[in-house]
């Protein structure tokens, strides 16, 4: 299988931007997001006794599980999809593209 | 930026645990300090589990891979001293009393359905613990976060419970309405000196 990566990168550029691969865009309670999940996701330590409790109830929490789901299982898909084109080898053209 | 959302759900399970003790008032925010991350998951789920109730047991049958709490709280215990009144009063037997019924019910709906686990609820009061939950599981039982959530909304049922309960129990029944002075049999009416007996 060969792959065309102009024709898809004109492909790609043509598509409408998904905002619900962004989980800042997700509805999440602003406080788990802020001080909980990016700097989780951004490889920080996040101790649970600095937090404000008053600021999000576990229904939130619950809430943020569900739409974390949603984002993580575009993001696998979207992996997946990449794996292809990491394995694919090039070739080289058969005419000539200068001179 | 590409994250890895893999463990995030899991660690988010602590938090969770975390907020629902401090929501129940069973941890501080100072229980809660700990590292969010998924190595400390099955410690703060046991420790949670352990700190749900006043009372908690443990015992684990290695041979047949089974796990035992029991789990008793003085909530639970005034709940059925309660029924107990209750019935008392209204001249029912406590399989026809809709509180412990209701109680039933409910426990039911929260701790039943699980595979790999199964419980029994004890409600007598003849001694401390006499009231409780014995739940057991397996060697795959993997709900500690849901059993500890489960457990937490079981023990605000019997605290709500206990206040309607002692709402009703204050009420005046309806032969106290109606007859406020008992007349001791075989005296009559014109006898009995109403204004001493009260």
């Amino acid at each position: 299988m060969t792959v065309d990566l102009a024709k898809l990168s004109q492909c790609l550029r043509q598509l409408e931007a998904e905002p619900d691969g962004d989980i800042t865009q997700r509805g999440i309670n602003p406080y788990l997001l802020e001080h909980v999940i990016l700097p989780y996701l951004s490889g920080e330590d996040v101790d649970m006794g600095t937090l404000d409790y008053s600021a999000f109830s576990p229904d939130d929490i619950l809430d943020a599980d569900k739409e974390i789901g949603t984002v993580s299982n575009g993001a696998n898909r979207v992996s997946y999809v990449m794996q292809f084109f990491k394995k694919a080898p090039p070739t080289a053209r058969q005419t000539k593209a200068f001179c | 930026m590409e994250y890895n959302y893999d463990e995030l759900t899991t660690a988010m399970d602590l938090l969770y645990v975390c907020a629902r003790m401090i929501e129940a008032g069973r941890w501080t925010v100072e229980n809660a300090k700990c590292t969010m991350h998924v190595d400390f998951y099955y410690d703060i789920a046991t420790e949670a589990l352990w700190s749900c109730c006043e009372d908690v047991y443990m015992d684990c049958n290695e041979e047949a891979c089974i796990t035992h709490y029991y789990f008793s709280d003085p909530c639970m215990m005034e709940y059925y001293r309660l029924c107990r009144e209750y019935s008392r009063r209204r001249g029912l037997k406590l399989k026809d009393n809709p509180y412990m019924n209701n109680a039933k019910q409910y426990v039911r709906e929260q701790l039943n359905g699980d595979w790999n686990s199964c419980y029994i609820l004890h409600t007598k009061v003849n001694h401390r613990c006499a009231s409780g939950i014995h739940f057991m599981y397996d060697e795959n039982f993997t709900g500690e976060v849901a059993l500890l959530s489960r457990l937490l909304n079981v023990f605000s049922f019997y605290q709500e419970g206990v206040e309607k309960l002692k709402a009703e129990l204050a009420m005046p029944t309806a032969l106290t309405v109606i007859y406020p002075t008992v007349i001791p049999f075989p005296l009559s009416y014109e006898k009995y000196d109403l204004e001493a007996a009260a």
